[in-house]
């Protein structure tokens, strides 16, 4: 290591070597901190969209499913949101991790922090109406959405289960109704004595959520009806 | 300003200085090619012509990322980290094993002797050369963060930011690091041979 202080000056000069400029390094932080901000707000759209799925949820219907509202849990648990929300939580991580002293957070810190702010931007954005339609953005974006997120739709696709949800398209004096469920299908539906007084508009063109028994290929005896609504409506 | 002056002043202040005049930089090689090389050839087996080349890359990288350096980290610390990941990405790049080299793993052993908990826990008369042949059974990742604590006499904030390391994490790595010291050199067979010999 013959005089080591010479050779590194030599080959500076030989080669020409400057010290990159430092706005350089600038934007590659600032670059870092606004992929983990953009991270943390991808993570954030993620609660939303879990807020809207637990909050819109039937969960009364309980009953209808297999093992009861642990079932009904267990297949409405928003798999993909969270894994979306893990996804960016680890972007955002990464990011932090790599700007000026990110690396001194605790990494459960960081990944810990990075979901709180997604939580509180994911109310926020629920709250101010993003998943609107987001449902259906996130089912034409993504090809396989649907049969990872179980719905409120999915809930009243259950016609052999009791439950049928779809619009009406004829009534026919005070029992019998034609209905057109959620995936375009004609039933022919009855309604029981206790359905019959429930209040609810049953005209041409309503949205309702109907609870009774499958009867043959295409009727349905109905105990209870409720109307359709969302907490986006 | 005379040679004399660039000696005297501390290493944030020649990083300034070499920014405006090259020249200034080689009081910087100067400081830290030693401590450097010996870090590198002790954290990595190979040859000295080697740890130079990699040597010559740290000054270099550096010199080149000199406008990176974070004034609120000590030098050393930064130009350590270079260091660290030139090595490493060297002996990825060589798919070489890090492994030992025995004059620096005596130097090692001999300061880790003093190490009050391991210094109660090993006989003094095969202490050193327990905890010689247990360093090399130890892991990679222990066996870093023992020599920059106990070689490169490095505090905890200093390894985590050579390390890129959150300080809790380095304190843990350094637990685990000397544990796994006292079970190797507990299990040393030539150890218990000789204690029982």
């Amino acid at each position: 290591m013959d005089n080591l202080s010479d050779q590194i000056d030599d080959l500076i000069r030989s080669r020409k070597i400057k010290p990159r400029p430092r706005w350089l390094f600038r934007v590659r932080n600032l670059s870092l901190w606004l992929f983990f901000a953009s991270s943390t707000l991808l993570g954030a759209v993620a609660v939303a969209a879990m807020i809207f799925l637990i909050l819109d949820h039937d969960w009364f219907v309980y009953g209808h499913f297999h093992y009861g509202l642990l079932g009904l849990i267990l297949i409405s648990i928003p798999y993909f949101w969270i894994a979306v929300l893990l996804l960016f939580t680890a972007a955002a991580y990464f990011n932090l991790h790599r700007t000026k002293q990110g690396y001194r957070h605790e990494t459960a810190k960081v990944v810990g922090g990075s979901i709180l702010l997604s939580v509180i931007f994911g109310a926020i954005l629920f709250f101010g109406g993003l998943p609107y339609g987001l449902r259906d953005y996130s089912a034409g974006l993504v090809p396989f959405y649907d049969p990872l997120v179980f719905t409120k739709l999915d809930i009243w696709r259950g016609a052999d289960r009791g439950l049928l949800g779809g619009t009406v398209l004829e009534q026919r004096g005070t029992q019998d109704l034609t209905l057109r469920d959620l995936d375009g299908f004609i039933w022919q539906v009855k309604l029981e004595s206790a359905a019959e007084n429930s209040g609810t508009k049953l005209v041409p063109g309503s949205q309702v959520r109907l609870i009774g028994r499958r009867v043959g290929q295409d009727g349905f005896a109905v105990t209870e009806v409720r109307p359709w609504d969302s907490i986006t409506e | 300003m005379e040679e004399h002056d660039y000696l005297a002043e501390k290493d944030e202040k020649l990083v300034a200085l070499a920014l405006e005049n090259a020249g200034v930089y080689r009081f910087l090689v100067a400081r830290y090619e030693q401590r450097l090389f010996r870090y590198i050839m002790t954290i990595a087996k190979i040859t000295r012509a080697d740890a130079e080349d990699i040597l010559q890359t740290v000054f270099l990288k550096a010199y080149q990322n000199l406008n990176d350096f974070d004034p609120d980290l000590k030098f050393s610390s930064w130009i350590y980290r270079i260091a660290h990941n030139e090595t490493i990405s060297h002996l990825r790049r060589f798919r070489w094993h890090r492994t030992r080299n025995t004059e620096l793993d005596e130097t090692l052993a001999e300061t880790l002797r003093s190490d009050s908990d391991i210094e109660q826990e090993l006989s003094q008369k095969y202490r050193a050369a327990a905890v010689r042949l247990a360093l090399q059974g130890l892991d990679g990742k222990y066996r870093e963060v023992l020599v920059l604590r106990y070689l490169e006499d490095r505090d905890y904030r200093e390894i985590s930011d050579i390390l890129k390391k959150p300080v809790g994490t380095v304190a843990t790595l350094l637990s685990r690091a000397k544990r796994q010291l006292r079970e190797k050199v507990a299990g040393e067979k030539f150890f218990t041979d000789v204690t029982h010999g």
